[in-house]
């Protein structure tokens, strides 16, 4: 009785891998490459054929405010040896990274807290706590930090009461980054809190078990185990502070201004596409390469050493 | 010896829903290879972490070479572990994680590298220093996790079921090696694991624990052939139990009458008529014949399970309980025993195990 079940089973699997077995020696893939087709499809109408067309304005003509095809260099000669995008760009530039090493010196204690020193329930508040707000207006984020910072406002009605100020908190680099600090570190936070969440217990105790002492745990094994996260949570603040049109317009007045203002004035002052386009194109290539940066950054040097090999 | 290594006194841990740990004493000698088995939640792991400081005690005190370990961190004990889930640094090289302790304790960086790669050496890893950990194999991680353990030189090693992960074959390849290192090294291995097998084959005495309590300690072979109560019997696995009262007796032999019929069982000392006469016999020592009435008892053959160079007999007795009799093949050919198969279950008194008292389990 057995015996015969043996049998049965055998033949079942035969059965099975005789079905399977010219499917997937002969012709590639096919069913695959189809299920994917929406995506392709969906991508190259949406991404690429705009991301072509960007380019190809950037060689186009304006004549008496109206948009002609043509292939001029014109339009990047005139912005990129202008003093106004120069100076927009490190401008800019400046921003984002003061952005980006503020969200992560700050989201990186705020995440080992909630991720190492929480309860689970406190954590699972803390985590929504820290979603709700991305989900919620900019916009609406942006107009209340006006009424906090402005000089007669909450911040300063606080300051007053123990005798400073006022102080002028709105218009200013401050401002600004409280504006793109606000936008950029929540999401910042939950990427490390969902990195650090990930990282194996039995890491850190192994680490105080050979030696190493509670402190320093953080850099022997937390810092190291969540690298990718914080490059990611880097790239992301960067790439959300530099192209943000919100923070700049409103908490600064747009003195001085950053690429993503100087692309609405120029459009502004005599329909420039051509020339709005070619910024367009030059904060692109800086995104592109802040990315690359940060993807390097992310992959760990025992990995990057076993490539150079 | 004169004091203990490491002394566990009335060790205890509490959670608040269960107590892992209850008021335990152990003493471990210096270079002694000790063995802590139980069931799964007996405590056992428990045991090892509050030796490391991995956990606090709620009570009691651990003496390591006579210093009391109340209030000292994990990070300043030098009591290495090695994990199930080895617990390697996946960030770190084959070297740079054999090295982790030494940059630890602040070990010159060339120093730190010609110890790390002497204990490579050692563990047969010589030529993997520069590897990543992901490009290991299971038996090379393992060496890993062992060669970052002992790199301190310390006096006792740690391991928390540190074979279950790998598959037989290399299970004993290492039980091999963790022999021939604890020989060498003659350091204290405090070794926790649930497989009978290890615990036989590596340690110089066996400690069982469930419940958070220690139920034995003794020598493999004394933990074998006299366990000390009915819990330890049948953790074994390869001892039969027979619950009896005690009826009389002389000679060093007591007279234990039960359900299965009346069993003479060697003792040191008389017990009172009336008292409970529990004993076990060994699978290896119980004779099995064709049943044709006579002494010993009666039952039915259930069925056979190979195991290497024996099998193991399990039988259904007369009241409804199952032994277990181990027996080499060619004996199974000669009784033709299969399913269904009447026998009679026969033994030697001498063989007969009495348990000291009745079991606190039970």
């Amino acid at each position: 009785m057995t015996a015969a079940s043996v049998t049965t089973r055998a033949s079942a699997i035969r059965r099975w891998s005789w079905l399977s077995r010219p499917r997937m020696a002969g012709s590639p893939a096919v069913l695959p490459a189809m299920l994917s087709l929406p995506v392709v499809l969906w991508q190259a109408v949406f991404f690429a054929a705009p991301l072509v067309f960007l380019v190809v304005v950037t060689f186009w003509q304006v004549r008496s405010f109206r948009l002609e095809p043509a292939f001029v260099l014109d339009n990047w000669s005139r912005i990129l040896f202008s003093a106004t995008f120069q100076r927009a760009l490190l401008h800019t530039f400046a921003v984002a990274s003061t952005t980006t090493v503020l969200a992560v010196a700050l989201a990186f204690p705020a995440a080992y807290t909630i991720a190492f020193r929480l309860t689970p329930r406190m954590r699972d508040l803390a985590v929504a706590f820290l979603i709700v707000p991305i989900f919620s207006s900019y916009m609406l984020r942006i107009y209340a930090w006006q009424i906090v910072l402005s000089p007669e406002g909450m911040a300063n009605a606080v300051l007053g009461s123990i005798g400073i100020g006022p102080l002028p908190l709105l218009g200013g680099a401050f401002s600004l980054q409280v504006g793109l600090l606000t936008l950029s570190l929540p999401i910042a936070v939950l990427i490390l809190v969902f990195a650090m969440a990930g990282i194996d217990r039995t890491l850190v105790e192994a680490a105080e078990n050979l030696g190493c002492r509670r402190g320093r745990v953080i850099l022997h094994v937390v810092v190291p185990s969540v690298r990718p996260a914080i490059a990611l949570a880097a790239t992301t603040s960067f790439l959300l502070a530099f192209g943000d049109y919100i923070s700049p317009l409103f908490m600064t007045g747009s003195k001085p201004p950053t690429l993503s203002i100087l692309i609405v004035d120029t459009v502004k002052s005599g329909s420039q596409w051509p020339r709005a386009s070619v910024i367009g194109v030059a904060m692109l290539v800086m995104l592109a390469l802040a990315l690359g940066l940060g993807q390097w950054l992310a992959r760990g040097r025992t990995a990057r050493r076993e490539d150079a090999r | 010896m004169p004091t203990p290594f490491i002394a566990l006194d009335k060790l205890d841990k509490r959670y608040p829903d269960h107590h892992a740990v209850n008021a335990i004493d152990l003493d471990i000698d210096a270079g002694e290879f000790i063995a802590i088995m139980g069931p799964s939640g007996c405590g056992k792991s428990t045991t090892l972490r509050l030796i490391a400081g991995l956990d606090e005690p709620s009570g009691g005190d651990i003496r390591i070479g006579g210093d009391s370990m109340r209030g000292v961190p994990a990070f300043q004990r030098n009591t290495p572990m090695v994990w199930q889930s080895l617990a390697l640094f996946p960030f770190l090289t084959v070297a740079e994680n054999v090295a982790f302790p030494l940059r630890m304790q602040k070990v010159g960086a060339a120093e730190r590298r010609k110890r790390s790669l002497d204990w490579l050496d050692r563990l047969g890893l010589a030529g993997m220093a520069g590897r990543n950990i992901a490009q290991l194999s299971g038996g090379q991680r393992q060496r890993v996790a062992i060669a970052r353990a002992l790199v301190t030189e310390p006096s006792v090693l740690l391991l928390d079921e540190p074979l279950s992960a790998l598959d037989a074959h290399l299970r004993v390849r290492m039980q091999t090696e963790l022999s021939r290192l604890h020989r060498e090294l003659g350091i204290t291995f405090v070794y926790v694991t649930h497989a009978q097998s290890e615990a036989f084959a590596l340690a110089d005495r066996i400690v069982i624990m469930s419940d958070g309590h220690i139920q034995q300690v003794g020598r493999p072979q004394d933990v074998y052939r006299a366990p000390a109560n009915a819990f330890v019997a049948d953790f074994m696995g390869m001892n039969n139990l027979i619950r009896g009262e005690v009826r009389g007796g002389a000679d060093g032999l007591l007279d234990v009458g039960s359900t299965l019929g009346d069993f003479r069982v060697p003792s040191d000392a008389l017990r009172p008529e009336g008292s409970r006469g529990d004993f076990v016999i060994a699978a290896d020592r119980i004779a099995l014949a064709p049943d044709t009435g006579g002494p010993g008892i009666a039952g039915t053959v259930l069925g056979l399970e190979f195991v290497g160079s024996t099998q193991t007999v399990f039988v259904e007795i007369e009241d409804g309980a199952e032994f277990r009799v181990q027996k080499q093949q060619h004996e199974i050919e000669a009784l033709d025993l299969v399913p269904g198969r009447r026998v009679r279950l026969s033994w030697d008194p001498r063989h007969a195990w009495l348990l000291p008292q009745p079991g606190p389990m039970h």
